[in-house]
């Protein structure tokens, strides 16, 4: 969706324009929860929690929304503040054993420190290659992080990233390609020194 | 091709495949996607009400007959608006079916036509005739015993003292065996009335589909097609053309964990345990399993001091027991209460 395309989807979700608001939910909801998702390790209940305050922030500022950024762009940035939101309430609460901690099947819910640019993905994740490769994802340069998180996580073709992220299908694929060997040349680490670990195990 | 090409390519596959696998987001299911687009649907629908079709770009000149037709409209609208609010206060005054004991932001909110939808506070009375629109989870103490737990983005009506019609949305009701006498709470939808015959258990409407899950007792379904009885531990679901599905449902679990979140807080001061895990059990849809004479003696005789207001039903039972020398466990469905001195490990 272009930028002219959303600024005229934004203005008849303004005029009340039923047709618009199910465009606007059927093309950003799921986006909006994989997001989410790859920034937090809460529950299948806590994430829905997550995307469902966004969406109705999003809906009470649409009237503030000004089109100086894409509109997922705004999306990700409500739903950033609210995880952000949600970690300080959660440093403050007292400490308390919790249900997963007790049936000790994966770790409590939590959510990463977003207020860096960096925007990390998660890393509290309930089997380690997982957190291992969003360890090794988090550790590259953002732009090289997000043309990743793009092609693998969002399932997305290189001319619909090159869209998203504005440059030309060559720039797209190139970046791509770099940002892979970049990966792989972590990951590979990554795995040698988590072997290491094991090996020290007596 | 040449081993180390071979090896590159060996690497590429396997760091390609661990970036899906690592970056692969959990998906949220049909019924949530479902439930977040009412909640925002409702959201904007508020903020943005429909713009009227064909509305004129300039107002043309205006004929002396439409100054008349306006007043009689004015007295026409305030003539409703006077109306209405006589019937407002008409259903005001309807039987009592409930307070509204605590909500999540933002609340519940009375659905009037012509006239203000007031957000109800804590404490409010509910009322035959209200028809409320639920936009945070709420839960509801119900005048004749037991609660009502609503999830957000639902609407219902209520009908009298001892129902409710549910339009779309969820709700859970918890009736504890012996707290209504003969008064049966019954909740409305388009595939029935499903009555509680002392028993906890959530119906939803979903996509024009209608679900009964029974947690615990039974309750008494009544339709047209006629009346049948569903027991706990089961699912009906009910489609549009009223295609009846049942399944075995587990009692535990991630389904019941907004429910048990909205959950009544319980006294416990001075109190003896055994209530505390009767509650607990209940709660969770666990059996309590009492595993030895001195954890039953001991749960019949320590009294308790303090609240566990404000915690999770989990918090609120790691924080009693870690007051005890008794230990607890939570295999699938039950609650497994046991003297410390018991051990379930093999010697060593």
């Amino acid at each position: 969706m272009s930028v002219l395309d959303e600024q005229d989807l934004i203005d008849r979700m303004r005029r009340g324009e039923q047709k618009a608001f199910d465009q606007f939910f059927d093309a950003f909801a799921s986006r909006l929860a994989a997001f989410a998702a790859r920034r937090c390790s809460l529950d299948a209940a806590g994430l829905e929690d997550v995307v469902q305050v966004t969406m109705i922030n999003a809906m009470r500022g649409l009237g503030s929304f000004r089109g100086g950024s894409a509109l997922f762009t705004w999306l990700c940035q409500i739903c950033r503040n609210h995880l952000a939101d949600l970690r300080r309430k959660a440093e403050r609460q007292p400490k308390v054993l919790s249900l997963e901690q007790i049936e000790a099947t994966k770790p409590p819910g939590s959510v990463v420190e977003l207020t860096d640019f960096r925007d990390p993905l998660d890393e509290v994740a309930d089997d380690s290659t997982r957190s291992a490769v969003r360890r090794a994802v988090n550790q590259l340069p953002a732009t090289y992080a997000r043309i990743l998180e793009l092609r693998f996580g969002d399932d997305l073709t290189v001319p619909e990233i090159a869209k998203i992220l504005q440059l030309s299908e060559s720039a797209a694929e190139s970046r791509l390609s770099r940002a892979r060997q970049a990966f792989r040349e972590g990951w590979s680490g990554g795995e040698e020194s988590a072997a290491q670990g094991l090996r020290e195990i007596p | 091709m040449s081993e180390s090409n071979n090896t590159r390519n060996g690497d590429e596959g396997a760091a390609e495949h661990a970036l899906r696998e690592g970056l692969r987001a959990p998906t949220l299911s049909a019924e949530a996607m479902q439930r977040i687009r009412a909640a925002a649907q409702q959201e904007w629908r508020a903020a943005h009400p429909p713009e009227p079709e064909n509305a004129p770009v300039r107002a043309p000149a205006r004929p002396r007959w439409l100054s008349l037709a306006v007043a009689a409209s004015v007295a026409i609208l305030a003539g409703v608006v006077g109306w209405n609010a006589m019937l407002g206060d008409a259903a005001n005054s309807g039987a009592v079916v409930g307070q509204l004991a605590r909500f999540e932001a933002p609340g519940i909110v009375e659905s009037r036509f012509l006239r203000n939808d007031p957000v109800l506070d804590e404490g409010a009375s509910l009322h035959a005739g209200q028809t409320l629109d639920v936009r945070g989870d709420s839960l509801i103490t119900l005048a004749g015993g037991g609660n009502l737990r609503v999830a957000r983005a639902s609407t219902f009506e209520v009908v009298a003292a001892n129902a409710v019609k549910l339009d779309h949305g969820e709700l859970y009701v918890d009736i504890p065996p012996g707290s209504r006498g003969s008064d049966r709470f019954m909740v409305v939808t388009p595939a029935g009335e499903f009555r509680h015959v002392g028993t906890q258990f959530a119906v939803a409407i979903v996509n024009g589909m209608t679900r009964l899950r029974v947690r615990e007792g039974s309750v008494l379904w009544h339709a047209t097609e006629g009346d049948s009885t569903v027991n706990a531990g089961t699912e009906v679901v009910i489609d549009r053309n009223r295609t009846v599905t049942r399944r075995p449902i587990a009692t535990t679990g991630r389904e019941w964990a907004w429910a048990e979140s909205m959950a009544p807080d319980i006294e416990i001061e001075n109190r003896p345990l055994q209530e505390f895990l009767v509650w607990f059990s209940r709660e969770t849809g666990r059996k309590l399993v009492l595993a030895d004479d001195a954890a039953r003696n001991h749960t019949a005789t320590i009294l308790m001091h303090g609240n566990v207001h404000g915690l999770t039903a989990m918090e609120a039972l790691t924080a009693v027991m870690s007051a005890t020398t008794l230990r607890f466990e939570l295999p699938e469905g039950v609650i497994r209460v046991s003297s410390a001195r018991e051990s379930t490990s093999p010697p060593t």
